[in-house]
């Protein structure tokens, strides 16, 4: 009986363990988005409309200065936390579209020089327990970005909530107006910009791997890289193109197109239209749908210099013409010159691309570093240091390979 | 002959379980650090060894089959030389234990329990480990058998789910200017699988038949290929830099899965909560380890075993407890499983080969 009691105590005692990390769901502050922008914001980012909305944002600029240990105010962190509450008395039909904005979300802006700290600060302003395990994304201004990711990333690797799945964005100017979008068919926009990702597989000009994990490896290895662009309105979020890096800092945008022609170079095209003037000359238009797309890249060497082969080849169905009788034309010498314009489109937009990141921007996104690492390591050993020199004067050479499978009918 | 038995596929289970601890959250870090992308060749290399060493073990048990590993070693050598060769091995599990325990607390607080105070996580497993050890080896084989199916769809699952975001040519280029790191990393791939001589204190509870040995290797066999497809997969996901920078590789791997849209986004969760059974039955076993060398080693009779159970709780706490920063922690158990290497590959070795020799006299007289 003494041993059963004993033993039962141990078991209320263990069962008791689960208490301490007990946290009633209505306590917790699950942050969906955060923003990063530069402080003090340069003079435009920033503007009010009246007299009395200026006084309103005075008053509120007080609560977001805290007091710091050393040095002043570089970044303003901004949260998204939605409100729940709000969010299920408002849900007749579809949100957003026409809602103030912020009506389901709270945004708190921080002004600090360390994210620990700001997110601590924060504590002073909210009830809540800010809870970063649902965090969609991060959105860092372009003018963080341009000074540096290296400075910012430690909070958000160190931080056992973070995931490294969370996807990163680059905003062009204010990186909190994204956060305070309403969307017309989502209730937050940090869970809505992540989702538009979901569409990757329609649209390869935007940015699917931008996430905090590929953000760190490429960090780590010292490879330069991209990630997602974004851009809104009132309502409306687009991310579309992106920033490009090299090494942890921005150092400018790759447009739409030389976002797929970068995607077909590093295979990961996920799927997509490319559309072409007629073979002919005539003024139409025909569109293909990539269904897949492979690459692969060879590395040519002769004694010091490089030079790449790369190989693509697209699957595609025929899927639209404009201003062209296509049904009258389908045949097989047709269909085999159009095959031959998507070649050279697809050829046309990869070397365009390969052609301004060496000259403009001097950065190797397609990562042809890394395949000399692999598959030339001898070579990367003897002139891995000197390769900054080396990408702007690589020679690229291209075989692109189109099928269109399917006409449609 | 003991009155408890294994069966021969329990042999199997018991050496997967063994293995297996809390080594499979930080297997890749240390070989990373010394082979880079050719760890899991460094790893494999050591497999090879342990399945040799392995061997060694059963042969060395299959000797003496009414005993268990500190009774044949102070039979062989002798009781005070016997003693001496035994007290290594006997620290080295307590060792072992009390920082799988810590290791394991500090993890669970990490990623799960972030309130709940280190003592009573390393206290409660520390107790239901004893508590199993107590009911014996019987009972220990019946945990396992239900917690072994659980650790091997764990251990699966976070080497399958993500395969979607590997990247193959991260595991290039292969040997390329690295076989003396490779050569560098077997020692410390052989010490990743501690627990591989678990078959010296179990075979004198199995019934000795003829399959003991197959299930045994196989029992070898399937932590060294997890081990090492976990290892290539996390290099495959993170690049061998990355790596080198993770405290925790296997639990990152684990937050690392993705699946489209939003299905399945905590994957970690369940890989978490697997992972304490996996941890719990390593920390038994080495428990159990620890207790038979105390008892012997005391010369205790087998009555006063339970009591030697329960008062190393004390002990385990104060190692686990004992050093204060996480990362030294795990530097310090990775230094401290190369007490394993010279176990494993000298004083297993020699304590067998004087065994043969006795043997062989006894034989000859």
């Amino acid at each position: 009986m003494k041993k059963r009691s004993l033993l039962l105590f141990f078991l209320v005692l263990a069962l008791l363990t689960g208490c301490w990390d007990q946290k009633d769901i209505e306590t917790r502050g699950y942050v969906l988005g955060l923003a990063i922008d530069h402080y003090p914001p340069t003079p435009h980012a920033n503007e009010k409309s009246g007299p009395e909305q200026a006084s309103a944002a005075e008053e509120e600029k007080k609560l977001e200065r805290m007091q710091l240990h050393t040095g002043e105010p570089v970044y303003a962190m901004t949260i998204q936390l939605p409100l729940i509450a709000k969010a299920e008395s408002q849900s007749d039909g579809w949100p957003g579209g026409g809602q103030t904005a912020g009506s389901r979300t709270w945004e708190i802006t921080q002004l600090g020089n360390s994210f620990f700290s700001m997110n601590r600060e924060m504590a002073s302003r909210t009830s809540l327990s800010l809870y970063y395990e649902h965090l969609q994304v991060i959105i860092i201004s372009e003018e963080v970005a341009k000074k540096g990711m290296l400075d910012i990333l430690d909070f958000f690797l160190r931080d056992p909530e973070m995931r490294r799945r969370v996807k990163i964005f680059i905003s062009q100017g204010e990186a909190k107006s994204i956060l305070d979008v309403v969307p017309r068919t989502q209730e937050y926009s940090s869970v809505y910009l992540a989702m538009i990702l979901t569409n990757s597989s329609r649209n390869s000009r935007t940015v699917y791997h931008t996430d905090l994990g590929e953000l760190i490896c490429n960090l780590h290895d010292g490879h330069d890289f991209i990630l997602g662009k974004v851009v809104s309105t009132e309502d409306e979020i687009k991310t579309s193109g992106g920033a490009v890096f090299r090494k942890d800092k921005m150092v400018g945008w790759a447009t739409e197109m030389e976002m797929e022609a970068i995607h077909f170079i590093r295979n990961r095209y996920e799927g997509g239209i490319l559309t072409v003037s007629t073979p002919e000359g005539e003024e139409g238009l025909i569109a293909l749908e990539i269904t897949s797309a492979k690459s692969r890249i060879t590395p040519v060497i002769k004694g010091d210099q490089v030079s790449f082969h790369i190989e693509i080849k697209v699957e595609g169905d025929y899927s639209e013409d404009i201003n062209l009788h296509g049904h009258e034309k389908l045949d097989v010498a047709f269909l085999k010159s159009l095959k031959k314009q998507f070649e050279k489109e697809i050829r046309k937009i990869c070397l365009d691309t390969i052609e301004r990141m060496q000259e403009e921007y001097g950065a190797d996104v397609f990562h042809f570093d890394r395949v000399l690492q692999t598959e030339e390591p001898a070579y990367w050993k003897r002139m891995g240091s000197q390769w900054d020199s080396i990408f702007p004067n690589v020679e690229v050479a291209m075989d692109v390979e189109v099928d269109i499978v399917l006409l449609g009918i | 002959m003991k009155t408890e038995q294994l069966s021969a596929p329990q042999i199997m289970t018991l050496t997967v379980s063994a293995i297996f601890g809390v080594d499979v959250l930080v297997v890749q870090r240390e070989l990373v650090t010394i082979a880079r992308q050719d760890a899991w060749i460094s790893l494999a290399l050591g497999g090879i060894l342990i399945i040799l060493m392995g061997i060694v073990c059963y042969y060395l048990a299959c000797l003496y089959p009414n005993m268990d590993f500190p009774q044949i070693i102070l039979h062989v050598c002798g009781k005070f030389f016997g003693r001496l060769l035994l007290l290594p091995a006997l620290v080295y599990d307590l060792l072992y234990t009390g920082l799988s325990l810590r290791i394991f607390a500090q993890a669970l607080k990490m990623f799960l329990l972030s309130i709940t105070p280190m003592v009573p996580i390393i206290l409660f497993m520390a107790l239901a480990a004893a508590y199993a050890v107590y009911k014996g080896i019987y009972t220990i084989g019946g945990i396992v058998d239900i917690i072994f199916p659980i650790c091997a769809v764990t251990a699966l699952s976070i080497i399958v789910l993500p395969l979607r975001q590997t990247i193959f040519s991260n595991l290039k280029p292969i040997l390329f200017e690295n076989t003396g790191n490779v050569i560098k990393g077997i020692l410390p791939g052989f010490h990743q699988f501690t627990g591989f001589g678990i078959i010296t204190f179990l075979f004198c509870y199995t019934r000795r038949t003829k399959g003991i040995l197959k299930w045994y290797l196989a029992g070898l066999g399937i932590p060294i290929f997890l081990y090492v497809a976990l290892t290539m997969v996390t290099i495959m996901v993170f690049g061998p830099s990355d790596v080198q920078s993770l405290i925790y590789p296997t639990l990152t791997l684990a937050k690392s899965i993705e699946f489209p849209g939003t299905f399945l986004e905590r994957v970690e969760s369940f890989v978490a909560v697997l992972w304490i059974g996996i941890v719990f039955v390593s920390v038994v076993l080495f428990l159990f380890k620890s207790t038979r060398n105390i008892t012997v080693f005391l010369g205790l009779d087998t009555k006063y075993q339970s009591f030697v159970i329960w008062t190393q709780i004390p002990l385990l706490l104060g190692i686990a407890l004992f050093i204060k920063n996480a990362l030294e922690v795990i530097e310090f158990f990775s230094r401290m499983k190369y007490m394993d290497v010279i176990l494993g590959l000298f004083v297993i070795p020699f304590v067998t080969a004087v065994a043969l020799l006795k043997k062989r006299k006894e034989t000859n007289q």
